[in-house]
This record gives C-alpha cells, structure tokens and sequence, in this order.
C-alpha cells in the first residue's frame, strides 16, 4: 500500500469577499500522520482543507506536497464531505465503480471490484440501492470505501460523521482508524467535535475565529490508542480545549 | 442486517396503497369535472341559454368527432381528424426535439466556455420572450409556407426557454457534486455525462413538459398561417366554412391530446428519473 504524502502550507492566507480573512501562515503535516484541524465554525478550517485539496486557491502563500509545489487537484489525496459524498442517481456499487473506471479497470473489471470492496465494508446485499434508500451511516462506509479504492496517499475529511448519531459515528471514527492503519495514508481532518479530534488525532491545529481565522495552538496527542474518552489524561485536555472553545465562542457571539 | 433488508423492501410496497388509492381518487375528481361541465353545457343548450349553432352541444360534437366526417378540403387537400392530428404531432415532436438538442447543446457550450456565455446568454434572454407568433411572417419569408415553416416555428418556441433553463439548472447542480467527480479523476466527457446530465435530469424532464405546452400552442399558430394540413388548418377551414362542430372537435382534441402526452411525459420522467422523487 501506499506511504502517505507530506504536506506543507507555507505562508498561507485566503481572503474572501465580504472581508472575512484566514490567516495560516506555516504548517507541517508529517507523512503518514493523523492531523485534525479543529474549531468552531468560521475559524477557516474547511478553508484550510479545501485548499489542501485544491478545490480552493490561497491569496498569498502556497502549497507543498511531498516537497513540491501543486496546484489544483492533488494527484493522489481522496476526499469525503459530512454529506452528499454519493450521487444519488447512481446506486452503490455504480458509486464506487465511477473511481476505478479511471485507474485502468474497464467496466466490468471496475463494477466486480466495486462489489468486493462493497463486500469489505459489509454491505454487500446493498450494492443497488440508491443512497437515498440508505442510511446516513451506510453512505458514509461506501464513501469511505470508494476513498480507499483511490488508494490515497492523503485522505482528506471534512465533517465526514457530524451528521451521524452518537453510536454510528463511534463505529465510524473505528473504522476510519482501522483504513488509515492499513492504507499508511496521510489523514486530514476537519471537525468541531472536541471529543471526536481526541480519540483520533495524533495532533490537533487548533484554530480560533477572532479576530479572524487563524491557528490558535497546535497540540500533539502522545497516546495510545484505542483511547478511552474517561482516561485522566483526555479529560485533562478535554477540559482545556473546552475552556479555549467556550472562550472563543464568548467573542465570537458577542456573550 | 435482515431486519434492515425487510424494512427496505417493504417500503415501497406500503407506500403504494394508498398512492394508487390516491391516483384513483384523482381520476375520478377529472372525470366528475368533466361530467359536470359537459352535463351544465348539454343542458345550457337544451334550455336555449345557449346558442347550438356557435356552441354546439356535446350530443352533437361528440358523435361528430367519431363518425369519420370530421374532415376538411376536397381532393388533395382533404384531412381527416386523425390525419390532422398525426400530421401535428410529427411537427410538434419534430420542433421539440430540434429545439431542446440545440438548447441542449447551447447550454453545454455556455458553461464550458465563458466568453461565449457572456456572448451567447443576453441573446436568448431578449429572443426567449418572443411570441412565436410573432415570428411567423419572419418564417414564411425566410422558410417559405409548408410543413417546415410549423417546425420551425415550434422549434424558435422551444429554443430560448429551454436554453435558459437547462443553463439555470446546470447552474444550480451542488458544486460538491462536480468537486467530488473532479476528485474521482473523472474526465470532463465522464463529468457530463455520468454527473452534470443525470443531475439535471429531473428539473430538464420538467423544462420539457413546459416546453411541449408551448409547442403545442406554437404548432397551431404556425399551422394556421397558410398550411393545408394538421389541426390549425382544420380549425381555421371549419371556420372558413362555419363548421362549428368541427371547430369544437379540433378544439377538444388539441385539449385532450395535449393533456394526454403531457401525462405520459410525466410518466417517463418519473421512470427516468426515479432518484429524484
């Protein structure tokens, strides 16, 4: 399987119309590493990711990917969004298939394929339903399949179970760790859940929305997992997020 | 995982009761509709409220459209009901299709190339709203009297609308849709075909409807400037001759049929595009 890429933003900032401004300025994501950015919205985390994915380009500043500059499209990173990850006029199998298509599989090679990876996620007998005949949980295993099926070198998540309940999304963030192990791939992912950026992140970019977008803290998480939300030691630092969250939301909103 | 698999194909078949109920109950509010106005006009008639000789009454319009005298003109320019209609129907279908492929293809073109949206969409925004009646002098100059001149009259009706709104539909696809396809390594060709046309499909379905609407009343005035055929022709000679039965029978079949494949559009596009709904 592949090694996960490095990526490097080196003086980086977006300014959006309407004069909201993220400022990013230097960040290293080591290969191979599990980095959540994490903030309340409007911090510029999404805007962070998208540039990573090259679905957004900085004003100043650019970006690095394995040592070289890119722009546009990377070539190797596979992306899922908190929804609407599947088009909804294909079934699952379909959903899957369209990513191989395009890495030298012909049609029948890519829909068998499609059907094995369908198989390893356990949904099997769901390869010709639509997804709006699935559950929000369900999409997101064929989203993280088809993923996978790029064979990333950096997977980039933004929100990807925020729309998810409590228990489904335990037994995502499970596997997501379990497809980041065995891929070697570099993760990025964006989310608001204080307690979902503990339990996978080897590191947390905090980010702060005052008084614009901006990295506040960078935080490494040196623990083993599977980690255990009741550990002392999470607990410390989920009080500490939480105490720099509360204070930013009490800017934010003016409290 | 069985339990889900039960619920997931039980689905349909719960909701279908009380669809089919409903479509039922639908039909039997048009058919009593008509009933009611068809029983008001009848008896309008009978009691002399009404004129029979300018509004002929159902029992006289009725066995006329079926007693094969619905016909009009002598020798070779003589049409029948049918004859008419199927004449009418191939112009409509015609300018549709030629009117929607060109939309189609317009609106293609003005989302890839962006300068020629700038060029191309202030024209089909001012001709768009155009009668197409107006544009029938302009057609039998240009395209001289004859079955081509209803086409292409059919085919200026269709044009504008549906280049505009197939270009507002492709506006308005999710642009996460586009960035997940452009992240699958789809190419451009796969983009439309397997994620822009599918996307709009739904909406383009009910542009098409729209549009048949317009064609539909495009053909007639196109059919009534100086064509010895269809059902504008047979309408305006009926007049000529002051056949007010054949005028009602060419007025109602231009309603029910309209009405008819305006259902059976529908019908395809929810077969089409079953995803959507």
């Amino acid at each position: 399987m592949s090694r996960g890429a490095t990526l490097s933003f080196r003086g980086l900032s977006k300014q959006f119309e309407g004069g909201t401004r993220v400022e990013v300025g230097d960040l290293d994501i080591k290969a191979a590493s599990f980095t959540v950015l994490l903030g309340r919205s409007g911090c510029g985390k999404s805007t962070l990711l998208n540039i990573a994915a090259g679905l957004q380009q900085p004003s100043t500043g650019h970006l690095l990917y394995d040592g070289q500059a890119v722009s546009g499209n990377q070539p190797d990173s596979a992306l899922i969004f908190q929804q609407n990850n599947l088009f909804p006029w294909m079934s699952a199998v379909e959903n899957i298939a369209i990513a191989l298509l395009n890495r030298g599989l012909d049609r029948e090679a890519a829909t068998r394929r499609a059907e094995q990876l369908l198989a390893d996620v356990g949904l099997a007998e769901f390869a010709r339903h639509r997804p709006a005949a699935l559950s929000g949980g369900m999409c997101q295993r064929i989203a993280l399949a088809r993923a996978l099926a790029l064979e990333p070198r950096l997977l980039l998540l933004d929100e990807p179970f925020s729309a998810l309940d409590a228990q489904t999304r335990r037994l995502m963030q499970d596997q997501l760790l379990r497809a980041w192990n065995t891929s070697g791939a570099t993760v990025l992912m964006v989310t608001h859940d204080l307690q979902e950026a503990l339990l996978l992140a080897d590191r947390i970019v905090l980010m702060a929305s005052t008084p614009h977008g901006r990295i506040a803290q960078i935080l490494e998480i040196d623990l083993p997992r599977p980690r255990q939300v009741r550990s002392a030691q999470l607990l410390d630092l989920q009080e500490r997020l939480d105490a720099f969250l509360t204070h930013e939301t009490r800017l934010a909103e003016h409290f | 995982m069985n339990q889900a698999v039960l619920t997931l194909s039980r689905q349909p078949d719960a909701r279908r009761a009380p669809r089919y109920l409903g479509a039922l109950r639908d039909t039997l509010w048009f058919l009593l509709a008509w009933a009611l106005l068809i029983g008001a006009w009848e008896l309008a008639v009978q009691s002399g409220w009404l004129d029979g000789r300018v509004l002929p009454p159902p029992s006289v319009t009725l066995p006329y459209a079926f007693s094969g005298e619905a016909v009009v003109g002598f020798g070779q320019q003589r049409s029948g009901l049918l004859e008419a209609l199927l004449v009418t129907l191939l112009r409509v279908s015609g300018g549709l299709l030629a009117g929607s492929l060109v939309a189609l293809l317009l609106a293609v073109i003005t989302t890839e190339v962006k300068l020629l949206r700038r060029l191309i969409l202030p024209l089909v925004q001012t001709l768009a709203p155009i009668s197409p009646v107006a544009w029938v002098p302009f057609t039998i100059a240009v395209i001289g009297i004859g079955g081509q001149a209803a086409v292409f009259v059919v085919f200026l009706a269709v044009l504008g609308t549906m280049t505009l709104s197939l270009v507002a539909a492709l506006d308005a696809i999710d642009p996460q849709y586009l960035n997940i396809a452009r992240n699958l390594r789809c190419t451009r060709q796969q983009i439309w075909l397997r994620v822009r046309l599918p996307a709009i499909a739904p909406s383009a379905m009910t542009s098409l409807r729209m549009a048949f609407f317009g064609a539909w009343m495009a053909v007639l005035a196109g059919e009534m400037a100086g064509i010895n055929s269809g059902l504008g022709y047979m309408i305006i000679m009926a007049q000529q001759m002051y056949n007010m039965p054949l005028v009602m029978v060419g007025v109602m079949t231009i309603g029910v049929v309209g009405f008819v494949v305006d259902r059976l559009m529908l019908l395809l596009g929810r077969r089409l595009t079953g995803w959507a709904s």
